[in-house]
């Protein structure tokens, strides 16, 4: 029996490191894969743009995780706590402080509430052309049975538009709602 | 007395490892897509995936559930960790959950397959057993969870 045992044991560790090995192997692979869907996500967000230089943020908006510039504008990376767990969004702002594209990024709320918003277009593309002030429930239309996540897409957003206009951090472009 | 098996063990880490490898390709060649949630329905539909191929392939083995817990929680814990897909904090949590997780299907899907392996219909009983049991437990997760 203890050699039974051991059969399956082994096995486990021998599949645990081949699939170690199968990572680090790919890694290279997957993080220039991951650079440049990035990168392609950010020329789509932000037309126009060609090459973004990564500026490092040193404010106090906990929001905001990082800022690649372009020559026509910003696409800000925000992450915000939803409903079940941090909301990430890639916002792009011009220079100007418009918003003009945005895509969820990473979320893990409730399916068929708040994890529509990875595709409701009708509900993503209100932000577009706002400046800091969508505000769920005033100029915004949450997604119906997902107040919360609404309004942490809302927050991502106005982070976004705010460290492009220079907007304080206290001001309502930047607290919870909007 | 029948020697137990572990080929249970065996198909799960095959399964699970399928899974990973899958999953590193996802990751690799295609990062924006959003990978499924590792939760308790995803847990159980692979222990579901494993039970069903024991049955076909080792109908009637006798198990030791102290075994069967000890490797499977070695299982869930160390590929995804193998995988770099949680770091140490998060493999013990997975192995923890995923060996609770998997024990409990095979005592319930043993218990019904005991039940059901005799008849006309016995070939097709261990995968509609399997597909019963993993809704239940989405009906379960969601109202649970």
């Amino acid at each position: 029996m203890k050699k039974n045992f051991l059969i399956p044991f082994v096995s486990i560790l021998l599949t645990g490191l081949l699939l170690l090995g199968l990572s680090v192997s790919l890694n290279g692979i997957a993080a220039k894969n991951a650079h440049e869907e990035h990168l392609s996500i950010m020329k789509t967000l932000l037309h126009g743009s060609e090459t973004f230089v990564v500026e490092e943020y040193t404010g106090d908006d906990e929001n905001i995780v990082s800022v690649h510039k372009a020559e026509n504008g910003y696409v800000i990376e925000t992450t915000t706590p939803g409903y079940a767990k941090a909301i990430t969004m890639l916002v792009a702002v011009t220079n100007e402080g418009e918003v003009v594209g945005l895509v969820v990024r990473e979320m893990h709320e409730t399916p068929s509430l708040g994890l529509n918003a990875l595709n409701d277009a009708d509900f993503l593309s209100q932000f577009l052309n706002t400046s800091g002030e969508a505000e769920v429930g005033t100029n915004v239309d949450a997604i119906t049975g997902a107040t919360i996540t609404s309004k942490a897409i809302a927050r991502c957003i106005n982070s976004a538009v705010a460290y492009v206009t220079g907007a304080d951090i206290g001001s309502g472009a930047t607290s919870w709602g909007g | 007395m029948k020697n137990k098996t572990y080929t249970l063990n065996l198909l799960l880490t095959a399964v699970l490892g399928i899974v990973m490898v899958v999953f590193i390709l996802i990751r690799t060649f295609s990062p924006a897509s959003f990978l499924p949630k590792w939760d308790v329905p995803a847990m159980v539909l692979i222990s579901l995936v494993a039970l069903v191929l024991d049955h076909y392939l080792a109908p009637h083995a006798k198990r030791c559930y102290l075994c069967v817990a000890i490797l499977s929680a070695l299982t869930f814990g160390l590929l995804p960790f193998g995988a770099c897909f949680v770091g140490l904090t998060g493999a013990l949590r997975m192995g923890l959950m995923g060996g609770i997780v998997f024990t409990a299907i095979t005592w319930l899907y043993t218990s019904a397959m005991d039940r059901l392996s005799s008849g006309p219909n016995a070939k097709t009983a261990p995968v509609v057993c399997a597909v019963g049991l993993y809704l239940a437990v989405q009906v379960m997760a969601g109202m649970m969870l």
